[in-house]
């Protein structure tokens, strides 16, 4: 069990030999990655699937909000890969969009500018994980700090991929 | 020579302690995050009861129950038993009193049901108070008395809060948002109310520098009195300010002169606060601290001594310890202190226009809790922030305010009180700033009690901290 723990799906591996190399990972949730990376170089794999941490303590992420909706296949992947299935995908980004503006423009403002909650629009990110799709997973299901709060009790998990895909958008480039 | 020393060194002992009662002289006596609080400061918050729909504030109602009242932003006032129970009943149901609909307007986030205090001889009198945004009066601050019947302590029917209602005050909101909220009775049993500057941004009507209006101030008033709504407290700094007279021009000094103030409200406590959302007293020594919420690059809190009325605390020319409006950073522009400055400040994730973003002791939204006088605190006000959920506290440590980061959580904080032990309670609601999409659908929030993390009893709920 032990090794399987560590053990990085090769479809994982394949896309982090894509990242550049001097990916950062802070140590501390106070400290800004400059940098938007995929999977990082710290998550952990057990039985084949992510261990998804909470945000504002590293603890392990609890999966009991919303606890009777369907995990679709996407969400599926996400899980084995670490990867939104929904990146890129013209539908999903719209219907991302949606859920943006009814649920995070009123702190990250339209275009990602950031006010009550920090900017999405360019490559800076609070926390040691949110540079990665894992971690904005994290943040936004079970929630950071204050207001940033577990948006996975509003929505279920495959719309939260969604608004991920949407928030790609938002960057000039990754 | 001896004794000239002592007389020397006793006289420089009380000067420090009397400059450490007062609120700073100088902006960098203003205390910010990174001091060091005197005694304890590992804390930890205690679930005592969940299940509440956007609570606003919450108190006691000094009667021996030990029960403890929690309003909720929709217009209901809930009871948590001293054995840590929600009783299903509201005690107060502002909703259900007219036949048109809700009496409570909740269309902003910062509007409903703000605050309840109960009259210091409540268990004789039955008489409570509530401060809340009105529906029928689209937003306007109404403060209305009501009576508990004796025989039914723990709900107050639609019938009995109609029949009983005495309306003490009504403070007209130009905007939905800073509507201030707190209204609290003081140890010299008076009932001091919390009231904003009527919102939008940058204080359009400049109240809070003007004394002919409500707004931007803290009320200070006598409800001990039965055929009128109030008394003015003979004490008031503009009590008789307004007063009608014959004009004087000579045998009157200046000072004198400086104390006419002909279209001054006689309710005017302290005035130049921008949102005061929650105040408390400390249960030992009665000294006041205001959480006056910022505009968009400080929160300030105000220390005001015991009785020590009628300061100005500079909103809307100044901004915490800075001018207003900031153009830029502080430091490099001249600025002319105006009024007294707060005791302590701390900054947004931009500090400044153009400053770079910084979220390392930041926030948006102070909310006030309450002062700890226990578990190794001495005269500790806690607050938290709505939008970074850190908790701070602040003290003097005797020669100084020290201001320090205790803990930062995942919640949303609204405001805080006490219980009938004095333990610092908290509320934390899960809504939106904009958009809000209702008090009654957000997911609820709880209730939280402030202890020494080495008191946590085992088993307890303890609300996690970032690591």
């Amino acid at each position: 069990m032990y090794f399987s723990r560590y053990l990085i799906p090769s479809i994982v591996a394949a896309s982090m030999a894509t990242l550049s190399a001097g990916v950062a990972i802070a140590e501390s949730h106070t400290t800004t990655v400059e940098k938007t990376g995929d999977v990082p170089a710290d998550v952990e794999f057990e039985n084949g699937k992510v261990v998804f941490r909470a945000a504002l303590d590293d603890s392990p992420l609890k999966f009991d909000l919303k606890p009777d909706q369907t995990l679709t296949p996407q969400v599926e992947e996400f899980y084995k890969t670490g990867l939104n299935p929904y990146s890129g995908d013209p539908e999903a980004i719209k219907a991302g969009n949606k859920s943006y503006q009814k649920l995070c423009q009123s702190c990250h403002l339209k275009d990602g500018g950031g006010r009550i909650g920090p900017s999405l629009n360019d490559n800076k990110w609070e926390g040691s994980r949110t540079h990665t799709q894992v971690g904005r997973f994290e943040i936004i299901y079970g929630g950071g700090a204050g207001a940033m709060q577990a948006f996975g009790r509003r929505v279920e998990q495959d719309e939260i991929l969604k608004i991920m895909a949407f928030i790609d958008t938002l960057r000039p480039e990754k | 020579m001896f004794r000239i020393i002592a007389i020397c060194t006793t006289a420089a002992l009380m000067g420090t302690t009397v400059l450490a009662q007062e609120a700073p002289k100088t902006v960098d006596q203003v205390a910010r995050p990174g001091g060091t609080l005197p005694g304890t400061t590992d804390i930890a918050l205690v679930q005592v009861a969940s299940g509440l729909l956007d609570p606003t504030n919450v108190t006691n109602a000094g009667d021996g129950s030990g029960r403890i009242f929690v309003t909720e932003r929709a217009g209901r006032v809930k009871i948590i038993d001293k054995d840590g129970n929600v009783l299903e009943e509201p005690f107060l149901d502002l909703t259900a009193i007219n036949p048109l609909g809700s009496d409570v307007q909740t269309g902003f986030v910062e509007q409903g049901l703000y605050s309840i205090a109960f009259h210091p001889k409540f268990a004789e009198n039955g008489y409570f108070y509530v401060h809340y945004a009105s529906l029928p009066f689209n937003g306007d601050g109404m403060i209305v008395r009501f009576t508990v019947d004796p025989a039914s302590p723990d709900v107050v029917s639609p019938e009995r809060t109609n029949e009983t209602a005495k309306v003490i005050m009504r403070i007209e909101q130009p905007w939905y948002n800073h509507n201030g909220g707190q209204i609290e009775f003081g140890p010299d049993g008076m009932l001091y109310i919390g009231s904003g500057d009527g919102g939008w941004e940058g204080d359009p009507y400049e109240a809070g520098q003007d004394l002919s209006t409500p707004l931007g101030k803290i009320l200070r008033i006598d409800v001990d009195t039965e055929d009128r709504p109030y008394n003015i407290p003979s004490d008031n700094p503009y009590a008789d300010a307004s007063s009608e007279r014959l004009m004087q021009l000579f045998g009157i000094t200046e000072e004198q002169f400086s104390k006419i103030k002909t279209r001054s409200l006689p309710e005017i406590w302290s005035y130049g606060v921008r949102n005061p959302y929650e105040f408390a007293f400390d249960p030992k020594t009665g000294n006041m601290f205001i959480a006056d919420v910022g505009q968009n690059h400080w929160e300030e809190i105000i220390f005001e001594k015991a009785g020590d009325g009628g300061h100005n605390y500079g909103w809307p020319r100044m901004e915490a310890a800075f001018c207003q409006p900031m153009t830029g950073d502080p430091a490099e522009s001249e600025c002319s202190v105006v009024g007294t400055l707060p005791a302590a400040m701390y900054p947004h994730n931009t500090a400044y226009p153009g400053a770079p973003e910084d979220t390392k002791n930041a926030g948006c939204s102070v909310q006030g809790f309450g002062v700890a006088n226990y578990g190794g605190m001495d005269g500790v006000y806690l607050a938290g922030d709505w939008c970074s959920g850190r908790v701070f506290g602040l003290a003097n440590d005797g020669q100084s305010w020290q201001f320090q980061e205790l803990i930062q959580t995942g919640m949303q904080f609204t405001a805080g009180g006490y219980d009938e032990d004095n333990n610092v309670l908290v509320v934390n609601a899960n809504n939106f700033y904009l958009a809000d999409q209702g008090p009654d659908t957000n997911p609820p929030g709880s209730l939280w009690r402030v202890m020494a993390a080495s008191d946590v009893p085992d088993g307890a709920t303890v609300a996690k901290v970032s690591k």
